[in-house]
């Protein structure tokens, strides 16, 4: 599986943070036939080793080792109570605003089993009519607290239900849940099986590491980055644009269709410049869309992996991805194309 | 055909108000041959006619409203971008990020409502823009939406979806009103004729969601003895209170309001009582929310009650609705119009006075 499908099958995982295991088992299945090593960590990261020729080279920003990182959870819900009436309260993991969630589809569970059920609001026909996130409740069709219990309990998780659906013919967009960053991960399935079936060998250790916890903050990619050591991390990533009709183009982020975004600082990290300059110069050379990101806005997996140990020279490739931490994420097809190109032609120049 | 069966044809229909004709097509074809007569009015009501073969029999007219909320394309713009107004009472708070289809000429068409990210509220702001600024992405080209005849005018509804919950319920668009009418349908179609109380009328009216106005013109062309208007209601739910709701599973509920006919609307909670069908009673002192509302008032006067199916989520995203409350409401219907006091005692009557 590549490309799209692969994306759609990663982003109808179950996999709010903190309960990623359901998508770590699908990646695992896809990497395991092209990587030499396989590692699950204690915190739950899958950390897939592609050695390298273990030429020695001087004047390189990668003397060892090269890490990869995207993060495998998504945005969703913890349930905080349950009450008589079967009624599911959620707490909240980095979701959008209340009246973004008024009324949708979602899952609700754990990694071994999930039930569908809607978000409700108090109704704006109403007076006190609120769609404010401490308002909302999830309904499963239960009756009872036992009946919910049965399916859902204090503790367990919900994520958006949307189904993965291709918008247009001539480089269409995808649209999906969890796109924030299950596109990290598919791209990085990709290379690694691109890398593999053609056998090429960088002179470096490349570590594909599919992290946790990244939409809590605290992400899992620290741990990684300290089990690896790289000497340079890159974090693949789906990051916020808004390229859309009646948007002032200044503050647009970046634009659909113009290739990856490359960070030069965000609210988290100031990245390497040489190595952002390197993969801009890259696309440019190589002949594939890439572009800089023009906001600064946003943090992602660079932040814990550039202090672990003395220090890790980082950047980022983001897919510019519109409605990011909503029900419907979209990203374009061409985008992800380009990402792919040019984080393969990175392990080959760097 | 079951009840659900028949909801299910009417909701795939897209029936955005002043498209209430994409549904007809499909109600002649599961009617078959019940019906004595079936034909839509000046104003796109569909009335399907029931004889009930007695002279000078009563005519009872059956309501429920065909059309659902949506949108309307405003503008189509480069880049696959719609701008559009809404059709009835959409909460454009709830609506970016949202699944929607465009209903073009040719081909439907899938899209989202743009939403602004939380990483770029420093820069854009925290709050949903208001009609003029609510903006639709297809992902398509403006020559991809020219093919599919998306063009000023074309309807948009929430993505139609169908999704069955624990306990016979359900979640999906447009249930507000179509429960109903799938209601009344089974109900005519599951009744001899040789026991209806009088000749029905069901009106699956127009307009509901924009004042109304499809039921009025049905009301004055039919001239009812008495009328039941069916709409949806509030299912109990956090943050509604127990005096304005039922719960959801525990049966129609009947409205109590200045409105409808008190002698009416006590004859069917009777009628409830003595077919064992549980309803709940909801009081609507002034308004009932429904066609109810100016259909009593046609011609000489309707004597009217309302009977509603409890419903969740109303207008937004996802309806949500308890299939056996639907399957109750419309055992209650058949239980109606199989009675033979529901239309009695309702005449003008006129006396003369001492000084005539």
């Amino acid at each position: 599986m590549k490309g799209m499908e692969l994306l759609k099958e990663l982003c109808m995982a179950f996999g709010p943070s903190g309960c990623e295991d359901n998508v770590a088992a699908r990646i695992k299945e896809q990497v395991l036939p092209f990587a030499d090593e396989v590692t699950t960590d204690r915190l739950g990261s899958l950390l897939v080793l592609y050695k390298g020729t273990g030429e020695v080279r001087e004047n390189t920003m990668v003397p060892r080792r090269l890490m990869f990182a995207a993060h495998m959870d998504e945005v969703g819900f913890m349930i905080r109570s349950v009450d008589d009436r079967g009624f599911l309260y959620p707490a909240r993991m980095s979701v959008g605003e209340g009246r973004m969630l008024t009324g949708r589809s979602v899952s609700v569970g754990n990694e071994n089993g999930q039930v569908d059920g809607f978000i409700g609001a108090v109704p704006a026909h109403k007076s006190g009519g609120s769609t404010d996130f401490g308002a909302l409740y999830i309904d499963i069709g239960a009756k009872n607290k036992a009946e919910a219990e049965k399916y859902a309990s204090k503790g367990d998780f919900g994520v958006f239900r949307t189904e993965f659906e291709v918008l247009g013919g001539a480089d269409p967009l995808w649209k999906g849940k969890a796109i924030d960053d299950r596109l990290g991960c598919a791209v990085l399935c990709d290379v690694l099986a691109e890398l593999s079936e053609t056998g090429y060998r960088p002179p470096f250790d490349t570590w594909f590491c599919f992290t946790g916890r990244e939409e809590i903050g605290a992400s899992t990619a620290a741990t990684a980055a300290y089990a690896v050591d790289p000497d340079v991390g890159i974090v693949l990533e789906a990051t916020a644009v808004s390229d859309v009709y009646g948007t002032d183009e200044t503050w647009q982020v970046g634009k659909q269709g113009d290739g990856p975004l490359v960070s030069l600082i965000d609210a988290g990290t100031i990245y390497d410049r040489d190595l952002a300059n390197f993969l801009l110069d890259l696309g440019e050379r190589e002949n594939i869309p890439v572009q800089s990101k023009k906001y600064p806005g946003g943090t992602n997996d660079t932040r814990p992996i550039s202090k672990v140990r003395t220090g890790v020279r980082v950047a980022a490739i983001s897919s510019p991805t519109r409605y990011i931490h909503s029900a419907a994420c979209a990203v374009r097809e061409s985008d992800y194309h380009s990402m792919v190109k040019l984080v393969t032609a990175a392990i080959k120049n760097l | 055909m079951k009840y659900v069966e028949i909801l299910k044809v009417l909701c795939d229909a897209m029936t955005v108000s002043g498209n209430e004709q994409n549904a007809h097509d499909a109600v002649r074809t599961l009617a078959g041959d019940v019906f004595d007569d079936i034909h839509t009015d000046a104003v796109g009501n569909l009335v399907l006619f029931r004889k009930c073969g007695k002279e000078k029999a009563r005519r009872i007219l059956l309501d429920a409203h065909m059309d659902e909320i949506g949108m309307m394309v405003r503008a189509v713009h480069e880049g696959g971008f719609v701008t559009v107004v809404n059709i009835g009472g959409l909460d454009r708070q709830i609506l970016p990020a949202s699944d929607v289809q465009l209903w073009g000429d040719k081909k439907t068409i899938p899209g989202v409502v743009a939403a602004t990210p939380p990483h770029l509220y420093g820069i854009l702001g925290n709050k949903t823009p208001d009609w003029n600024g609510l903006v639709i992405d297809t992902g398509c080209t403006k020559e991809e939406l020219a093919d599919a005849g998306v063009k000023i005018g074309t309807p948009i509804t929430y993505k139609k979806q169908w999704t069955n919950l624990l306990n016979n319920r359900i979640t999906g668009q447009g249930f507000d009103d179509k429960c109903c009418c799938a209601g009344l349908l089974y109900a005519v179609m599951h009744t001899p004729r040789e026991v209806l109380a009088g000749d029905v009328y069901i009106v699956l009216s127009t307009r509901e969601e924009i004042g109304g106005h499809g039921a009025d013109c049905a009301a004055f062309a039919i001239e009812p003895d008495v009328a039941i208007v069916t709409d949806v209601n509030f299912a109990a739910a956090p943050g509604v209170s127990g005096d304005e709701s039922a719960p959801m599973g525990d049966g129609p509920m009947v409205s109590l309001s200045a409105v409808t006919d008190r002698k009416l609307t006590k004859k069917i909670l009777q009628i409830a009582e003595e077919a064992h069908i549980h309803v709940n009673t909801v009081v609507e002192a002034t308004n009932t929310g429904t066609n109810a509302n100016t259909l009593v008032y046609s011609r000489y006067g309707v004597p009217a009650a309302v009977v509603s199916i409890p419903l969740g989520g109303m207008h937004s995203y996802n309806e949500y609705l308890s299939l056996d409350d639907g399957e109750a409401f419309a055992k209650l219907m058949q239980a109606l119009i199989a009675n033979p006091a529901l239309a009695e005692g309702f005449d003008r009557t006129t006396e003369k006075g001492g000084r005539a």
